[in-house]
């Protein structure tokens, strides 16, 4: 557990950008995994199937946060309703603790969708490949590729925009 | 098409192709292409770095940590919920009736049945036939009582032997046109009648089946020796059993073939006819042999001569395969000789015999069998026809006890032995074969 605890906890953290629901999430994640042991078949790396246990509840978390009235994506205006979810981001005393780089960085990365946020902290964060990736998903490699390619755009435009280029 | 309207304008596929880039899964043709465009287009390059510096924030992002507690709470809080892993579901049972896996089973076990009723049912008529058996011959002092069919063959086989088996008797070999089933071990193997009862046919349903005469009696089988070829090395002929062997298996036969296998025919024939005129024959020499001879040329050749008995053939094999003992031990490798096969003779011996002397093989006669022998017809034919093959070469008749022998080149392809005068004249001067002699055909096969 401590071997993975950490790791587990950042990744999770960079996902609904709360400490407390990163830990909750982590938390319950261990929880389910020993509940579910009998269910691990090690067909996978036990990593890979605590992720899906873990990735699948924060993106769900994630979910539940987000406000009913999601509207829909404006490129040329934003809608001054993002972010769309009650994070730590827009805690004040917890935005002073940050640097400002990444503050910046987490306000972009909270404006993602969770499933591009989720496919963005795998790549980068953790370094995993596609196939990995899509094995913690449980979706197919075209769909990681896809996602990936979505995020990167979509982070890369607001980071942009978030430094007034 | 364009994506990230606030960005560089793109097509959709360099964009895509910038963001596997950065993802580092590339294959080496979108890597080339991913050179060209970045060499070529300058929106492509800032794209390009725009997107690996979004990578590379994200990767620098501080990490937090949970505290070495954190594990200690999580078993804490297992054992407070008192959580154990949910067992998984248990497999289906299969089913009883599985029939996939029967099926071999039921098969095995429906063989073993009828196995088992056929023996039942084999065992209750047997045992059923004795016991019919068992009361007719109580019966068998009064024939006429019963006169079932298994009664009346115990009767029949119950007279004594001699009245059944013997050849004059019409009974015991019932005419013809009116068979009567008889039991062909009954019938030849005379038993005394005690053991007739003891050991009684089986009578059943005699009545119904076709009968078949009764067979005559059968000579008992002979043991007939068979003669196997002998192959011996002509040095081991000093040892007692080699020496043995080989004048037996001389003494077998009316004619010898003898292949001696050696280095150098020519050189073999020096040593051979060395002594063959030491026992006082003179050896006349084909003339294409001698040309062979005389130019050394590696043949295999063949000695014929009649002039000699098997124990003399045995005493020049022993002294041939002696001398080419010594000369080996003198000096090694100055040995001719090897092993030597003595079969027994054939008719295709026989005619090649014929061919080497260039006797036609109508020419060939088989002599009468001599008066007051019977001809025994069990008696292989190609012992009789060699002795009449040596009786009937052709003789000149002038001297009786001539002792000659004969070289003749041996599988030489184009010898016309018709056209030798040295074949003619050793033919010619050939009288009466002394007692006991044998025609010899020794053939030097050269070895490689």
């Amino acid at each position: 557990m401590r071997r993975y605890q950490d790791r587990l906890y950042h990744a999770i953290y960079r996902v609904v950008d709360n400490a407390e629901d990163a830990l909750d999430v982590v938390q319950e994640s261990f929880l389910n995994a020993y509940q579910s042991l009998n269910s691990f078949k090690g067909d996978a790396e036990f990593f890979t199937w605590l992720y899906r246990i873990a990735f699948n509840a924060a993106i769900s978390l994630k979910r539940k946060r987000r406000p009913a009235l999601r509207l829909e994506w404006d490129q040329d205006n934003r809608t001054g309703l993002e972010p769309m979810d009650d994070s730590a981001y827009s805690s004040p005393a917890s935005q002073l603790e940050r640097t400002e780089d990444e503050a910046v960085l987490q306000a972009a990365l909270n404006r993602l969708s969770p499933e591009h946020r989720v496919v963005l902290v795998l790549k980068d964060l953790e370094g995993q490949k596609y196939e990995d990736i899509a094995e913690v998903l449980n979706v197919p490699i075209g769909t990681i590729r896809s996602r990936l390619h979505r995020a990167r755009v979509e982070l890369r435009d607001l980071l942009m925009e978030e430094s007034g280029e | 098409m364009n994506e990230g309207g606030t960005g560089v304008m793109l097509p959709a596929h360099l964009l895509e192709l910038l963001t596997a880039s950065v993802d580092g899964e590339l294959s080496a043709a979108e890597r080339r292409l991913l050179d060209k465009t970045l060499r070529d287009s300058e929106e492509a390059r800032v794209a390009h770095g725009q997107m690996l510096s979004a990578s590379r924030r994200v990767r620098q992002l501080p990490a937090p940590s949970l505290g070495d507690d954190f594990a200690a709470h999580i078993m804490q809080t297992i054992n407070d919920r008192a959580m154990m892993p949910t067992p998984l579901p248990m497999p289906r049972r299969r089913s009883t009736l599985d029939l996939q896996r029967l099926l071999p089973w039921v098969s095995m076990a429906t063989a073993a049945g009828v196995i088992l009723m056929v023996g039942l049912f084999a065992l209750a008529y047997f045992m059923q036939a004795e016991k019919q058996i068992a009361d007719a011959s109580k019966k068998a002092g009064a024939p006429e009582q019963d006169s079932s069919p298994v009664a009346r063959e115990v009767a029949r086989v119950a007279k004594p032997a001699p009245e059944r088996t013997q050849k004059s008797d019409p009974v015991a070999k019932p005419p013809v046109k009116e068979p009567e089933a008889v039991d062909v071990n009954v019938a030849t193997k005379q038993p005394e009648p005690a053991e007739v009862l003891a050991i009684p046919p089986r009578m059943l349903g005699l009545d119904n089946v076709i009968a078949t005469p009764s067979l005559p009696d059968a000579e008992p089988f002979k043991v007939v020796g068979v003669s196997l070829p002998v192959l011996l090395p002509l040095r081991d002929l000093d040892e007692a059993y080699p020496r043995k062997t080989t004048r037996n298996e001389l003494k077998k036969n009316e004619v010898v073939r003898i292949d001696l296998f050696c280095k150098d025919g020519i050189k073999a024939s020096e040593a051979v006819q060395a002594l063959l005129k030491a026992r006082g024959l003179s050896v006349t020499v084909d003339a294409t042999m001698q040309d062979r001879i005389r130019k050394k040329t590696r043949s295999d050749l063949m000695v014929y001569t009649d002039a000699l008995s098997a124990d003399e053939i045995a005493s020049l094999l022993e002294q041939l395969g002696g001398d080419d003992k010594k000369l080996e031990a003198k000096k090694s490798g100055d040995g001719q000789f090897d092993k030597f096969m003595l079969a027994p003779f054939h008719p295709s011996d026989l005619a090649e015999l014929a061919k080497l002397l260039g006797i036609p093989a109508n020419q060939v006669k088989l002599p009468k069998p001599k008066v007051g022998v019977p001809a025994d017809p069990r008696k292989p034919l190609d012992s009789i026809t060699a002795g009449q093959l040596a009786l009937n070469l052709p003789k000149g008749g002038s001297k009786v006890g001539e002792k000659i022998a004969l070289i003749v080149p041996y599988g030489l392809a184009g010898f016309q032995p018709q056209n030798s005068r040295e074949i003619k004249s050793f033919l010619e001067k050939r009288g009466e074969r002394r007692p006991n002699t044998v025609p010899m055909m020794l053939v030097l096969r050269s070895l490689n």
